[in-house]
């Protein structure tokens, strides 16, 4: 059908085109920008020049996203690099009074110093959280979201920055850094600004420290065949995962998390445990992809997967899982609680009182609560996350806490630990937890999720494996089998990674055929298996909506 | 140094290599869309000499198969090209013709386009078709720009991969085939269908003789998109100094009266030539019978393509100078594809023949084919003798002694005998089924029994050493493998021709033919001859035979089969044009009306008339219709009195019988199938003509007429002529 562009000029056309396009990290302008910036970022020389063209990149795709949020962006950005400067400087004095004091003399005055910097970290915490809560509590409200200020006034919208979740988690850990002196200071802006905006890490994460990143940034890499080699590999393999099988695998679940009644027993236990399996492939797949970017360019991201469903039991699943998010919320929850003075007070004297096991259980449960419910309400505003975050602090207690009856329990069983097929066990078994977990969200919220169970039970439905039915709701069995190929093959990865082969090493030593059967396999393998194109709306990274 | 300079080479090569992959990735995921010609008619389009295309045809599927250019070479020495696509949405066949304009700019005189496309738009698919495969010019740019608004879609058709991989599914073996297939270019755009011709009951009114279009119908609502593109081609063609005629083929349910009114309103408006084939008078001019020359009604097969094709070649020659290019140099070419052209189109002259013996010695006549033989079932119950002669003569031995059900194969390459063997029906079979002379003997049954079953295994396993279908595995001369198959009743019943994994045998009882053409590598025929039941088939050239039936005195009721169809089918359109033009110049006449219409009618020896009065008819007669009907040799109408009743029979001409009663007072007559009965006002005044227990009579009170054919044995018209005005 003719398009309302047939008459523009070319020029007018492709910028239409262009204009009308999402930039995300599995569409074509995506690919476009990322082949323009990384050719020219080889050829420069001049460190300078690398990071303003990195700046210049961020701000390119960030942009797309709307003027009015890389305004707040920037604003939020000088917030932060003001108040650390300004905490900083006070420090300053206390640096040069401490000299000759005694270490008492010394923690008093710092207390002083504290209470000084206190009100500036208030200030900037109390601006970036701000507008996150405003900007999450528009969301629970049902606010829709708009591109610029004027649209957001007039339809009554919220203007949602690019990767709020990230950058505010960041910003906090840093500003929470500084004030605790464990970090210094960033003085140029302009860097400042480039991490907190860096394009591979803004949609999705790692939840990055500033420091270490600040400190790349400073530092960056000549061009190197190897590196630049090995980060393409990374990238690609992040693509595959995401579009080979997790996109694949998200036609069938949400098919049936669209509408749970109409689906009962097998179908609906496949979709849950393939629920997983796709929001793994898709999570850590995006991770990646944006690492082998950053490492192209030269930044080394944290890892935010190590192997999450060969994890034993849930502490270590979520050790395993979603890295860097756990490690904040420790770093800057979990902690802070636990040591705070008072709370340890407070169990003490418990203690004292001879309430032994209400004291730790205390001091165990209530930083954990804490974690828990932010982790909950940081994955999303409704009731059923704030669910999910109790439903994973009362698992990991109820581990802590009846792990020496199980211990027990298995000595009388003869069980032993050790046994490749207990591990196998308990892998399984913490696969399943994750999967029961994903019910409380995935149909929309509570209601659906008891929908959801009820359906599960409501008839076994077994003859839908075999008659066909099954693939009839949005992938049929070629797709099923090219999805179970990419999850097995995606497992026999991790396995590896397991055992601490590193895959990419040893491709690198193989011949030059070899070598390159894999990246031709691996790329045309993506060009054919991929989900994508005209037709099919690319169903954007999960975890992007934060 | 050394060593950048190595990576930096590797790097190329690397590129270069996966360019490639994805260029072979591109052209196996590309869909062949060899329906409707589509990748001929692209492909070859590409393949023809610069500057040699005089004429090009646009339009739908229904131009696709109306145009076939090699007949205007052919007989009118005019180079064309069918341009036309499936659906071709009318965006597509402008930048089509700028493409042809592109290649053949100093030749390209006249532009023939096909006005379905400008009532519907397409499904995005028949974009794509129509427009991916145009070479990558500024030009298939310009048209990916106009319909395209996404940078995705943009992006899938420049590269079509983004859009087809997920063909990977579906792929099959002529997507392989993809590296060694050639366009077929002698039909030059054209889609050869033959086989399709209907049994016809029922007809339209579009399509009927004589008819025109309904002008106070009203027009369509065009669509606006194929309009802006329409304007572009006028606009194109007036820049170019091209003629441009727009044009609709025939085909009664592809077409109405007020989307012809729609296109003759714009035509008229814009100064160009709209020849619409679906009315009088192109359609008389044309001969179009949709009986046999359409196999849906909407598009045409190949004997109708031939009619229309050949009225274009006048028509360029007469009003457009249309050049002659038979036996210039540069267009030398053309005689070469003539020739293939006609090896492509074999079959639909093999069609006309009737005899098998004659099809077999027309396919040893050709050069470069081989014919494969296989019979199903029994092909020697009504083989005469002449015809077992005709196969002996043409050293078919084993055809010429084949047996009451016997299996036989039989292969002919280039003229040559190579191969032939058959398999008599078993005798015994026969007699072992039957139970004659037994004896229903309870004290023996369990003896007997044994035996039965015992004898019956033996038998199977007989069988299964001796009978069972004939086969032969051979290679064509262009060594395509091929099985040959073929059983008799009693040996698996069936037949089978299988080349290269492709079945292509009819499996029809009877004598089954598969013609190869060995220069093309290709099927070119497959037909059978039911030897079983007839000594003949059918011409499948219809008309034709037709024609040759009744010129040679054949006696129309003795006809049979599509024949028979065919001959009904023309006597009703011939039937239903003339009642049609009649009704319109007598109904609303009263009296006169109804003697000019008896007049007429009575002119035809196959009429039967049948008149019946309800209430009165006297006020219809003046003085001047009664001396007319008195004429006419109808006595009693002539003398009719008020309210009487009055009813007449007339066949071919001739009064059967006229009956009246001047009190009104009941009449009727009754022949073998038709009941007539009428009665005056005072005696309650009602009409009724039946034929074969149907009603054909209006009842009206006045005149009630009825026109049954003798030819088609059927009522085709009914008139009613009323006093109430």
């Amino acid at each position: 059908m003719i398009k309302e562009t047939w008459k523009e000029p070319w020029i007018k056309y492709l910028a239409a085109l262009l204009g009308k396009a999402d930039m995300e990290y599995n569409t074509a302008v995506f690919f476009v920008f990322l082949a323009v910036f990384l050719c020219l970022y080889f050829l420069l020389r001049n460190p300078t020049l690398k990071k303003r063209w990195i700046l210049v990149g961020n701000l390119g795709f960030y942009l797309w996203s709307g003027w009015a949020a890389a305004g707040i962006v920037a604003a939020t950005a000088a917030v932060i690099c003001w108040t650390a400067r300004r905490m900083e400087k006070i420090y300053r004095g206390f640096e040069e009074e401490k000299t000759g004091l005694s270490p008492k003399e010394q923690a008093a005055r710092l207390l002083d110093y504290k209470k000084r910097t206190k009100k500036y970290l208030i200030g900037a915490l109390t601006a970036v959280l701000g507008i996150w809560i405003f900007v999450k509590l528009g969301r629970f409200l049902g606010f829709g979201t708009a591109e610029t200020l004027s649209e957001a006034i007039k339809n009554k919208g919220i203007i949602v920055p690019l990767g709020i979740s990230y950058y505010s988690l960041s910003s906090i850990g840093y500003l929470l850094d500084v004030y605790w002196r464990k970090a210094r200071a960033e003085h140029s802006f302009l860097d400042l600004f480039t991490v907190m905006i860096y394009f591979p890490h803004i949609v999705q994460g790692p939840i990055g420290k500033y420091e270490t990143l600040l400190k790349q940034l400073k530092a960056l890499p000549a061009f190197e065949y190897r590196r630049v080699c090995q980060g393409l590999q990374l990238m690609l393999w992040g693509y595959m995962k995401k579009m080979i099988v997790a996109d694949r695998l998200v036609l069938y679940t949400s098919a049936v998390f669209a509408a749970p009644e109409d689906f009962a027993g097998v179908e609906i236990l496949l979709a849950v445990l393939l629920s997983v399996l796709q929001l793994y492939a898709d999570f850590s797949g995006c991770m990646d992809l944006v690492r082998g970017i950053s490492q192209a360019v030269g930044i080394e991201l944290a890892e935010n997967f190590r192997q999450p469903l060969f994890a034993r039991d849930a502490q270590e699943f979520w050790a395993r899982w979603h890295i860097t998010l756990g490690a904040w919320s420790k770093e800057y929850i979990y902690l802070p609680i636990a040591m705070n003075p008072r709370f340890a007070r407070m169990t003490n004297r418990m203690k004292k009182r001879g309430r032994k096991w209400l004291a730790s259980f205390l001091k165990a449960i209530c930083p954990l609560t804490a974690v828990w419910l932010f982790t909950g309400l940081w994955h999303g505003t409704g009731v059923d996350y704030l669910v999910w975050g109790l439903y994973w602090c009362a698992l990991m207690t109820l581990s802590k806490e009846t792990a020496p009856l199980l211990n027990r329990l298995k000595t009388f069983l003869r069980v032993e630990p050790k046994r490749k097929a207990y591990r196998v066990f308990q892998s399984v078994r913490t696969y399943l937890l994750f999967a029961a977990g994903r019910t409380f969200t995935v149909a929309g919220g509570l209601a659906g999720c008891g929908l959801l169970w009820r359906q599960l039970f409501a008839g076994s439905r077994l003859w839908t494996l075999f008659d066909g039915t099954l693939y009839t709701h949005g992938l049929d069995q070629k797709d099923f089998y090219v999805a179970f190929a990419g999850i097995a093959l995606m497992l026999f990865v991790d396995y590896l990674h397991e055992r601490g082969i590193s895959i990419r090493e040893r491709i690198a030593g193989q011949k030059l055929p070899i070598r390159w059967a894999f990246y031709y396999g691996a790329l045309f393998s993506l060009v054919v298996l991929g989900i994508y194109g005209p037709g099919f709306d690319a169903a954007s990274f999960v975890y992007g909506a934060f | 140094m050394r060593w950048k300079i190595i990576r930096a080479g590797r790097a190329i090569l690397f590129s270069l290599l996966a360019c490639v992959i994805f260029g072979g990735l591109s052209l196996l995921f590309q869909p062949e869309w060899l329906e409707w010609n589509n990748y001929d008619t692209i492909h070859g389009f590409y393949e023809q000499p610069e500057n040699t295309v005089e004429t090009v045809i646009l339009g739908a599927s229904v131009a696709v198969n109306g145009f076939t250019p090699m007949e205007l070479y052919e007989n009118y020495g005019i180079c064309a090209w069918n341009m036309a696509t499936e659906q071709q949405p009318v965006l597509a066949s402008y930048y089509w013709l700028e493409e042809a304009y592109r290649y053949h700019p100093e030749t390209l005189k006249t532009v023939v386009m096909d006005v379905s496309m400008l009532r519907s738009i397409p499904q995005e698919s028949f974009y794509q078709k129509a427009i991916m495969e145009m070479r990558f010019s500024e030009n298939k740019l310009e048209a990916i720009k106009a319909c395209t608004d996404t940078f995705d879609e943009f992006l899938a058709y420049v590269f079509p991969i983004f859009s087809y991989h997920t063909r990977w599914k579906e792929l099959n073996s002529t997507d392989f085939q993809i590296f060694d297939y050639s366009a077929n270019a002698s039909v030059r755009g054209y889609n050869l269908v033959t086989d399709k011709v209907l049994d016809y009951t029922a007809y339209d009114e579009i399509g009927i003789p004589g008819y025109l279009p309904d002008e106070e119908a009203g027009r369509q609502l065009l669509k606006k998109e194929a309009l802006l593109y329409l304007k572009k081609i006028i606009q194109f063609c007036q820049e170019k100094d091209l003629q441009l005629i727009l044009t609709k083929t025939p085909g009664s349910s592809n077409w109405t009266d007020i989307a012809h009114n729609a296109v003759q309103t714009l035509a008229e408006e814009y100064g160009l030539t709209f020849l619409d084939f679906n009315y009088s008078p192109y359609l008389e001019e044309v001969g179009y019978v949709e009986a046999v020359d359409s196999w849906d009604k909407a598009h045409m097969n190949y004997h109708g393509a031939r009619k229309l094709t050949d009225w274009f070649g006048r028509y360029l020659t007469e009003n457009c100078g249309a050049t002659d290019v038979r036996g210039m140099e540069k267009y030398a070419f053309m005689e070469e594809e003539l020739s293939e052209y006609k090896r492509y189109t074999v079959s639909t002259r093999l069609n006309g023949i009737t005899d098998p013996g004659e099809y077999i010695k027309a396919v040893m006549e050709m050069e470069d084919y081989t014919l494969l033989i296989s019979v199903r079932d029994d092909g020697a119950n009504r083989l005469l003798q002449t015809q077992r002669d005709a196969f002996a003569q043409l050293e078919l031995d084993q055809l010429a002694e084949l047996s009451y059900r016997s299996a036989y194969l039989g292969v002919v390459e280039n003229g040559q005998v190579v191969y032939e063997e058959s398999l008599p029906a078993e005798e015994t079979q026969q007699s072992a089924r039957s139970t004659a002379g037994m004896d229903n003997d309870l004290d023996t049954v369990e003896t007997d029994l044994e035996k039965e079953l015992l004898k019956k295994q033996m038998e199977s396993e007989e069988s299964r050493d001796e009978a069972g279908p004939l086969e032969y595995h051979g290679r064509l001369s262009d060594g395509t493998p091929y099985t040959l198959t073929s059983g008799g009743a009693a040996t698996g019943d069936l037949s089978s021709c299988v080349i290269n994994d492709a079945e292509y045998s009819k499996n029809h009882r009877g004598l089954n033919f598969v013609v190869y053409d060995n220069r093309n590598s290709r099927v070119v025929d497959k037909v059978y001859f039911d030897t079983c039941m007839y000594t003949s088939r059918t011409s499948k050239n219809l008309q034709d035979a037709l024609e040759e039936a009744l010129d040679g005195g054949v006696d129309p009721e003795s006809l049979t089969g599509q024949m028979r169809s065919l001959y009904l089918y023309l006597n009703r359109a011939e039937d239903s044009y003339k009642m049609k033009s009649l009704r319109q110049r007598t109904e609303d006449l009263g009296g006169a009306g109804m003697l000019s219409c008896l007049k007429e009618t009575m002119q035809e020896e196959e009429y039967l008339i049948l008149l019946a009065v309800q209430g009165d008819a006297a006020s219809l007669l003046g003085e001047e219709e009664r001396e007319q009907a008195s004429q006419l040799g109808l006595e009693k109408l002539s003398q009719l009195s008020s309210g009487a009743s009055y009813l007449a029979v007339i066949d071919g001409g001739n009064l059967v019988t006229e009956k009246t009663d001047p009190e009104g007072a009941a009449v009727t007559e009754a022949g073998s199938f038709y009941q007539v009965s009428s009665s005056g006002t005072a005696q309650g005044g009602a009409a009724s003509i039946r034929v074969n227990g149907v009603e054909c009579s209006y009842g009206v009170r006045g005149m009630n007429l009825a026109v049954y054919s003798r030819t088609t044995k059927e009522v085709i018209a009914s008139f009613a002529f009323d006093t109430i005005n």
